[in-house]
């Protein structure tokens, strides 16, 4: 259907086109539209709608005159069409080439008064044309139902970024990424499951969780001891580093963090970090060389008393960090399941530290005996805040690892509290709605067109995603799928990802955990 | 004595005259007033406007352009049906040995313009404007039955050989259109009073009931001064309550049934953007003067023909006009310019 005719244009800023549909509301942002040139077809995105300003409008508006037939496009239609009309904003995206149907970067624009229109299955089914590893994320918006799908083998190659502020089903998103990694064998997760959403179902909204999908893929190691379905978690205290305590209890000073480094370099090595903190004594000569401040260590030695609440932290205990590696090199994912601890973020900032630190430095050492592994990161900019950023092994992560099959997937709705080089090391980014213009400006931060995104972004209705990077073939707003068993069935899961018999087994327990009613 | 001595005297003289004329007996005029037709039948509104191009010495050359615009009016909203854009290209001018090697239409236009000097090349090109106009409104409405044909302007004619207005009251007859030619400001003083016939209904029409719209017919024996050039009896009308001013309505047709006339006439004045105006006519007259709007745009075919032709783009250029025909190389624009410029 025709929706106007381009009046204006330019390869920089972009076209504008006179609307003559009858009412601007059936236009949003972030629609697709075709314009067609002489050659090609301009695949768009609406970047505004706009009514611009009339002297007419302005002396006409508010008139209190009875009888009269005010102005709108069905009660006045013009010489020309509607005598007030509205205009959009269009960004060229692609070229479609009329007649090889090739694909090209717009580097032209399309003639005065060529026909724009709403873009059809067809023409979008010319851009997004699915891959050996894609898996559809959700559909088009301002298109009649088509799934675009994402290349999620180039997803996994590089760090990529879930953002957007709470509320706004970035859970479900990150659920639907990792079933599509698992259903596509893009790589394996490790995900750090704070709230009990990604297991077998969800705690807090009861959805499937990844194990129930992938029961083969899956294994869920928990931190609580009363969680009897998972595995038990422990982790040797004689682990622990410096970096570790200064990522985990975040608001230590910079004399505390000095004090920790300086009883760590002394301890004796059968002594692990905590223990040598906290029976830490200092001496006479210590305090008045000046080594030691009294209430700085008195500070730190409450601090590591709360070590001593965590029944999974043990001395010499049979960590669990062996076992997982072997299921990950065995190609399992991992879900760390938090429990309780998942409401303390000291918690899941320290063993998510101490997890990535470990994995960094086994996948550098020897990158050939492991899979590719997505490690997500919940609540991403308490690790990468550039006051801690130093001390956080993630960072390097971001940086580095992409050639040794460890990436990072942050997910935060702080992308503004993020460190700039960890954001800049991002080949794909999912946005979701941002308020906080700072939290836009950071999210979109190098990405092409600017501009129009931070429009698009900030204005994005609840389960919509931005996606853009090397991962889709031309930046997109999709309406992210519903996640639930029917559908994660029919778009993700082929006949031969599925253990039909595993799914069953674990859907009949699902009523031993939430009941039947 | 300084100017604004002179300013004081006659404004004094002005505003005397203006507001303390004594007005005319409460009979007259004598409003009718009228209700609004139920059922509106099509408009058909004709509007034409015209630019200059160029001047060389006594020649100008000039596009005419002419909408036409069918509406339908169905209650709530303005349907447009059709559409006509009639565009000539017509050449004038002042020197009479060359215009009387040119055809009946140039030489009679010259003939009749003949003594106005300076505004002969402006007052031809208009004629030739109502000319195209009735031309196109008589072809179209050849084609239908029982609407209302609206022109703008009078339902007057010239030249009178032509008879472009007498075949278009005739067509209209023959079809059961209603004819109206409604003029957008008029300066006629029919009454014999010293305001303008609309300032003087403007002045009394507090004599009608609130809310009312009504008519009144211009003094017969105006209309016999124009006798033989005149297609139509001349009316004032307020076509809504609310309707800005008084517009003069000449009624080509239905001339006995004044009520029937502008009650179809009525329905088409309520728009908000035009109240007490024709809406078709409006959109009509917007058609037209896209041709005052593009005329850079008709300039540059007229150049790129010209220095084909063999002229030389300076002669050209020295030659282009704004839309009455002045020369942007005339000395008075030369010295505009100075005086806008060294201030």
């Amino acid at each position: 259907m025709k929706i106007g005719e381009i009046v204006a244009a330019s390869v920089i800023d972009g076209l504008v086109a006179k609307l003559q549909l009858g009412n601007p509301e059936e236009l949003r942002i972030a629609y697709p539209v075709i314009v067609e040139g002489a050659r090609y077809d301009f695949y768009c995105l609406v970047e505004d709608v706009i009514n611009e300003e009339s002297d007419i409008a302005d002396q006409l508006a508010g008139s209190s005159l009875s009888d009269v037939i005010v102005p709108k496009p069905e009660s006045h239609e013009g010489y020309g069409g509607p005598i007030f009309y509205s205009k959009a904003k269009l960004r060229m995206i692609q070229l479609i080439d009329k007649e090889t149907k090739g694909l090209g970067e717009p580097q032209t624009i399309p003639p005065y008064f060529s026909e724009c229109r709403h873009a059809t299955r067809e023409d979008v089914e010319l851009i997004y044309q699915p891959s050996a590893k894609s898996a559809p994320l959700g559909t088009i918006t301002g298109v009649e139902p088509f799934y675009v799908h994402l290349d999620f083998e180039k997803l996994v190659e590089k760090p990529f970024a879930i953002f957007g502020r709470t509320g706004t089903g970035k859970s479900i998103l990150n659920k639907l990424v990792c079933a599509s990694i698992l259903s596509r064998d893009a790589g394996s997760v490790l995900i750090f499951d704070m709230h009990g959403e990604y297991g077998v179902f969800s705690k807090t909204d009861s959805t499937e969780g990844l194990k129930y999908f992938f029961p083969g893929k899956v294994e869920i190691f928990s931190l609580d001891p009363r969680n009897t379905e998972a595995r038990p978690f422990v982790l040797d205290a004689g682990q622990i580093t410096p970096e570790d305590l200064v990522i985990a209890f975040q608001d230590l000073t910079p004399p505390m963090i000095d004090h920790i480094y300086q009883i760590d370099r002394r301890r004796p090595r059968e002594v692990n970090l905590i223990t040598a903190i906290r029976e830490k004594q200092a001496t006479d000569a210590e305090v008045e060389g000046g080594a030691i401040h009294l209430m700085v260590l008195q500070a730190l030695q409450r601090r590591m008393g709360r070590f001593e609440r965590l029944p999974f932290i043990k001395e010499g205990g049979k960590d669990a960090f062996s076992q997982m590696l072997a299921l990950i090199k065995a190609g399992k994912s991992i879900v760390l399941d938090f429990g309780d601890f998942g409401t303390d973020p000291m918690v899941y900032l320290f063993v998510a530290n101490v997890l990535a630190r470990r994995l960094f430095e086994l996948y550098t050492e020897h990158t050939a005996d492991y899979p590719r592994l997505v490690i997500f990161l919940e609540e991403a900019h308490r690790f990468l805040d550039p006051r801690l950023v130093e001390y956080s092994i993630f960072s390097r992560l971001a940086r580095e690892t992409r050639k040794f099959n460890l990436i990072l997937a942050l997910i935060d709705q702080r992308p503004s509290r993020i460190d700039d080089e960890v954001r800049s090391q991002l080949a794909n980014r999912l946005v979701m709605s941002l308020k906080e213009p700072s939290d836009v400006e950071s999210a979109l931060a190098g990405v092409p067109d600017k501009t129009m995104w931070v429009n698009i972004v900030a204005k994005l209705p609840l389960r919509t995603v931005a996606v853009l990077g090397d991962a889709i073939r031309i930046p997109t707003v999709i309406d992210v799928l519903e996640y639930d068993d029917l559908v994660i069935r029919e778009h993700l899961l082929s006949p031969g990802n599925a253990d039909e018999g595993a799914i069953r087994e674990i859907a009949g327990k699902a009523d031993d955990v939430f009941g039947s009613g | 004595m300084s100017y604004v001595d002179d300013m004081h005297r006659e404004l004094e003289l002005l505003v005397r005259n203006h507001r303390d004329v004594p007005l005319p007996p409460p009979e007259e005029p004598e409003f009718h007033e009228f209700r609004p037709a139920q059922e509106a039948r099509d408009m058909i509104a004709v509007d034409g406007s015209y630019s200059f191009l160029l001047n060389l010495s006594s020649w100008w050359l000039a596009l005419v352009t002419v909408g036409l615009l069918r509406y339908s009016f169905d209650g709530t909203g303005f349907r447009r049906r059709d559409w006509r854009l009639v565009q000539r290209m017509v050449g004038v001018s002042t020197f009479e040995d060359y215009v009387s090697k040119q055809d009946d239409l140039h030489r009679s236009l010259f003939e009749f313009t003949k003594g106005r000097r300076e505004d002969q090349p402006r007052d031809m090109v208009n004629e030739y404007r109502r000319f195209i106009e009735g031309q196109t409104a008589i072809n179209f409405a050849d084609d239908l039955e029982d609407a209302i044909v609206a022109v703008d302007g009078t339902l007057s004619e010239f030249p009178k050989q032509f008879e472009f207005m007498g075949r278009l009251v005739k067509v209209c007859e023959k079809r059961g259109h209603l004819l109206v030619g409604v003029s957008k400001d008029s300066q006629l003083h029919s009454f014999g009073h010293p305001l303008t016939d609309e300032d003087l209904m403007a002045r009394v029409q507090s004599r009608l009931p609130r809310g009312a719209i009504a008519y009144a017919r211009a003094p017969k024996a105006s209309e016999a001064v124009k006798q033989g050039l005149l297609y139509g009896d001349i009316y004032y009308a307020r076509l809504h309550p609310q309707a800005r001013k008084w517009f003069r309505v000449d009624l080509g047709t239905f001339r006995d049934r004044p009520d029937f006339a502008f009650g179809q006439l009525a329905p088409y004045a309520k728009s908000l953007v035009s109240i007490g105006y024709p809406w078709p006519l409006m959109e009509a007259h917007r058609m037209a003067v896209t041709v005052r709007q593009l005329r850079p745009m008709y300039q540059e075919s007229v150049i790129k023909a010209g220095l084909r032709m063999g002229l030389d783009v300076r002669t050209l250029l020295d030659g282009l006009t704004g839309v009455e025909g002045r020369k942007r190389s005339a000395f008075h624009e030369y010295l505009d310019k100075v005086a806008r410029d060294l201030r």
